[in-house]
């Protein structure tokens, strides 16, 4: 009796051992992949970027955003076309295979060009809520994943996959489409489980030729500690055949 | 009367109990608010002003806690410390920032690359490196806003929600004080705690203090009356006329403030007035009275004292009703509750008193002659009988040298209204405003608000030459500049040798240009209390190092001279300007109350005694005692407050009774003898004496105030003492004195 307990739970132990390790192993899996959706390559977006902060006010720009991959740096440019103050101010995100990205902005105003490292995550697209790092496919290795079960997001039956850093108490809360594991949803925690900020992607539509990606055409972002929101909507998204180096590339005035 | 003793006694005894269990149920609605800017009505100067800075930039006021070490703040411990306080403090609701020296960003352009990074993100081990490290601190135009020069202090900056009350928001800052020990004491200062102590300690010593007073008065009237109905009655009215008017305050909904906290102080100071006259008589009565029951003897003193208890009472609450001319509502609406209670106390002591004293036996022979044994109090009589009689023209020049004297004071009476000075000793409360105050600039924040193109490279250098002037006023603290700013900015956008760096942008755009590269980085937050958010609005922040009225007026005008010209400027606003507008408001209302007090009096005493002169004799006490009282605060450097402010009030409330009674009690007994001198001695041996239990028991009672740890109840237990004394002294030497002199018409018989 004593030998059939003690395979019993022996066997429930390594069950859940294996369960556990496989269910980290699946929920990482599943936000790369997510995140690769949204990696784009030789495609052109036009969006509207409105953001509002706690009493209503509202601020609006347009940009341009172009993604290219040459000599395998991923890299990003945003180009603001609307409103006249800031409108020429470009931002060019690169990637780098083996060493930390830059993240350069020209201004027009000054002329130069300013240079920032792109592991800053306080970096945001012009001052809305919208990490910059939305458009990088960059996962950093050192985040742990772990799949908390099922939940839906608007009708959606989504994956919901916990997102955190071993030494921080923070944590992020992602919702992936099971579908066609599209993310829909990050809710950001604070180290009280307390809900900061709350990420929307909706409406995806699919890149053509661009080798299965997906992007949203709305993303809403809202801080409920600042009150502060941004939405995000794509105009126009257009695939290039091939890409322009020069397109990605800022020179300031002086040079 | 007779009725009503005989018959309805106990409907009224039942009524009175039943009213008081009402207004006693009423209580639970009682709020306080020790808030100064609702002294100010809505709408007008620095609170409009103030309500238009929060809806632009948010919670203008700020709460700071200093943390403080010996032995230096820059170590792993307090920065373990600071870290996990701001998490907290950052988490809670009614916190619009939070910033302390983790939050200050050095800006640097290395290697060509701009980093906008904390400068504190760890303490380095090696000596040198820390050494260099607090340099940086120190040398950062932000860093000098956390720590104290020599590096023993830091401090925690929160913004505070206009939407959340001190009480909650001091609790929970409190408790995240409690949750994250460390070595270091932790002082809290800013305005919303010092309104919250201001608080804690009124109900502090409202609940071991004002016991204790009523303790002492109690005793008082023991020993003045040597029965305990002479106890008992009149802390009956003065008990009920409190919880009526408390009860009142709850149904209308107005909150006990500063101002309105007087009211029990006032109503125990007036309204047992009545009921001590009443037994005062009484006494008299039941000494040659062997043979008559009580009920007679209660309905021969109604009769003989409605009168002048009636005309007291008009004259009190006319005098109160004075306070009405105060633009500060809770002033008017202690001045209608006052009178309210006065009106209830006097009601209470016409037919309630008589009621009960009609339960009472008449006391027995040994009894009597216990309470009529001959004491101290009759040979004070009789020796101010003496002087009035002997030398009335000594005791009027005494009285107008004294008062000129005194009036000499005036010319040093200060008006503070700085809640700060309100703390003495060496309470944390204390501590807390003087270390922000010295080392941390003050915690006192005055907003220059201008509007139109903010941006602009014009508007820019004015704020910047702003900033370099008013760095020259004396007691500025901080400086806080969107021209400050931009400079800092410009260090992450140029190198050190080019034209730039350490320079206001050259155009708007490309101010406009910094503040979206600021907001990109994550860091638009430090601006947010600077520029609105549309670019419309810009403000410099200015913090004075002292508080008080008359060092706040001088840096405010100078503020307005340096900025008069300005096409930009909308507002000169902050917090602690409140107490500016306070102080006027006392000042004009403070002149206005007395003046309209005493022209009420004046026509009362008019009225009653159908003669002008009657209106300006009896008011004669009351202005030498105004001026005595003022005098005497300015040479004990005592300032005019909110507080001190109203102690006129109740000065001419209690003052005018006594003369009142002592003038009725005289124009009976002179219309009985025919004699002036003689009709002096008696009135002093019978009506002096109920006027010196009045007296005494209030002045024994306030004494005790004078062991408060806050500012204005102990000056104003001084005060209390001082006026009443004066008062008293008036009507008993003075008023005497001035009808041997003058015989006055008015109190002749008809």
């Amino acid at each position: 009796m004593k030998k059939i307990f003690f395979f019993m739970c022996l066997f429930v132990g390594v069950n859940s051992l294996f369960a556990t390790s496989t269910d980290h192993v699946k929920a990482k899996e599943l936000f790369e992949n997510s995140k690769q959706k949204l990696s784009l390559k030789n495609v052109c977006l036009n969006l509207d970027l409105e953001i509002l902060d706690k009493k209503g006010n509202t601020k609006s720009k347009s940009l341009s955003v172009a993604f290219g991959e040459f000599n395998q740096q991923k890299k990003v440019m945003i180009e603001i076309t609307a409103p006249e103050e800031v409108k020429g101010t470009r931002i060019l995100t690169t990637n780098y295979l083996d060493k930390k990205g830059i993240i350069e902005i020209y201004m027009p105003a000054s002329g130069k060009i300013q240079k920032f490292r792109a592991n800053n995550r306080n970096l945001k697209l012009m001052g809305s809520e919208i990490p910059i790092t939305q458009f990088s496919s960059v996962v950093e290795s050192d985040y742990l994943f772990s799949m908390l079960g099922n939940d839906e997001v608007n009708g959606t039956d989504c994956y919901k996959i916990k997102v955190e850093k071993p030494e921080e108490k923070e944590y992020a809360i992602a919702y992936i489409s099971i579908k066609e594991e599209y993310l829909l949803r990050v809710e950001k925690y604070n180290s009280k489980d307390q809900l900061q900020s709350l990420t929307a992607l909706s409406d995806y539509i699919k890149v053509s030729n661009s080798n299965g990606k997906y992007y949203p055409k709305s993303i809403h972002v809202s801080n409920l500690e600042s009150g502060r929101s941004s939405n995000m909507k794509v105009r126009s998204l257009e695939y290039v055949q091939k890409m322009n180096i020069k397109n990605f590339q800022i020179t300031s005035n002086e040079s | 009367m007779s009725k009503l003793i005989h018959k309805y006694r106990i409907l009224v005894l039942s009524g009175a109990i039943l009213l008081a269990v009402l207004s006693v149920g009423q209580f639970s609605k009682l709020r306080i608010n020790p808030s100064f800017n609702d002294y100010i009505p809505a709408g007008v100067g620095n609170r409009a002003y103030l309500e238009k800075l929060d809806s632009i930039f948010g919670g203008s006021e700020k709460l700071l806690l200093i943390l403080t070490n010996e032995e230096g703040i820059i170590n792993s411990d307090t920065y373990d410390r600071i870290l996990k306080l701001t998490t907290d403090l950052h988490d809670l609701d009614g916190v619009e920032r939070c910033m302390s020296l983790l939050d200050v960003i050095e800006i640097q352009l290395e290697d060509g690359i701009t980093s906008f990074d904390p400068i504190l993100d760890d303490i380095p081990e090696d000596p040198k490196e820390l050494s260099m490290l607090t340099q940086r601190i120190l040398n950062n135009e932000m860093g000098q806003r956390f720590v104290s020069q020599d590096l023993t202090a830091t401090a925690i900056i929160l913004s505070k929600s206009t939407k959340v009350d001190d009480n909650v928001i001091v609790k929970e800052i409190e408790s995240v004080i409690e949750n994250n020990p460390g070595t270091e004491n932790v002082y809290i200062g800013g305005l919303a705690y010092v309104r919250q102590s201001i608080k804690s300690y009124i109900k502090h010593d409202l609940i071991t203090l004002l016991p204790g007073a009523i303790i002492l008065m109690l005793l008082m009237l023991y020993f003045s009356f040597r029965e305990w109905k002479g106890v008992f009655i009149p802390f009956v009215v003065v008990i009920l006329s409190i919880v009526f008017s408390f009860g009142l305050m709850a149904i209308i909904g107005w909150e006990i403030s500063l101002i309105t906290i007087l009211l029990p102080i006032m109503l125990i100071a007036i309204a047992n007035d009545y009921s001590i006259h009443l037994i005062n008589l009484y006494q008299e009565k039941v000494e040659y009275s062997q043979d008559r029951s009580m009920k007679d003897i209660v309905i021969e003193i109604y009769y003989e004292l409605r009168k002048p208890i009636l005309i007291t009472a008009l004259t009190t609450i006319g005098g109160i009703l004075g306070l009405l001319s105060h633009k500060m509502p809770p002033a008017a609406q202690l001045g209608v509750l006052a009178a309210v209670g006065i009106g209830l106390a006097l009601l209470m002591s016409l037919f309630l008193v008589p009621v009960l004293l009609s339960f009472y036996p008449i006391p027995k022979d040994k009894k009597r002659k216990e309470i009529h044994k001959k004491f101290f109090i009759t040979y004070v009589l009789e020796l101010f009988a003496k002087w009035v009689n002997s030398y009335p023209k000594r005791v009027i020049a005494t009285f107008i040298i004294v008062t000129m004297l005194s009036s000499f004071g005036l010319f040093f009476l200060k008006v503070d209204t700085n809640v700060e000075s309100y703390f003495i000793g060496k309470s944390d409360i204390k501590k807390g405003i003087e270390l922000v105050n010295k080392k941390f600039g003050g915690s006192q924040y005055v907003s220059i608000l201008f509007k139109g193109d903010v941006l602009a490279p014009e508007v820019l250098n004015r704020m910047e030459n702003y900033t370099k002037e008013i760095r020259k006023i004396p007691h500025v603290g901080h400086i806080i500049s969107p021209s400050s700013f931009f400079k800092e900015l410009s260090k992450g956008m140029y190198e050190p040798n080019e034209l730039g760096f350490e320079a206001l942008p050259a155009t708007e755009d490309e101010a406009l240009q910094y503040m979206e590269l600021l907001a990109m980085s994550g860091y638009d937050g430090s601006a947010s209390q600077l520029i609105d958010y549309n670019y419309e609005y810009a403000r410099i922040l200015v913090s004075m190092t002292d508080g008080s009225n008359q060092t706040m007026k001088s840096i405010l005008k100078a503020l307005g001279e340096l900025t008069e010209k300005d096409p930009n400027l909308v507002c000169i606003a902050g917090p602690g300007l409140s107490k500016i507008q306070i102080a006027d408001m006392v000042i004009s209302g403070q002149i206005k109350s007395l003046i309209m007090a005493l022209i009420i009096i004046f026509v009362l005493l008019a009225l009653i005694f159908k003669s002008i002169i009657a209106g300006l004799k009896g008011s004669l006490p009351l202005i030498l005692s105004s001026l005595f009282l003022f005098g005497l605060m300015g040479f004990l450097g005592i300032p005019l407050d909110i507080v001190t402010a109203l102690l006129s009030s109740i000065m001419i409330g209690v003052g005018v009774d006594y003369t009142i009674h002592f003038l009725w009690r005289y124009k009976s007994e002179y219309a009985e003898l025919k004699d002036s001198k003689q009709a002096i001695v008696n009135t002093l041996k019978t009506a002096g004496r109920g006027i010196i239990f009045n007296a005494f028991s209030v002045i024994v009672g306030f004494t005790i105030l004078i062991f408060s740890s806050f500012a204005p109840l102990r000056f104003f237990g001084v005060l209390v003492v001082v006026s009443i004394f004066s008062c008293l002294i008036s009507a008993l030497l003075l008023i005497p004195a001035v009808i041997v002199v003058s015989k006055p018409r008015f109190l002749e018989p008809s």
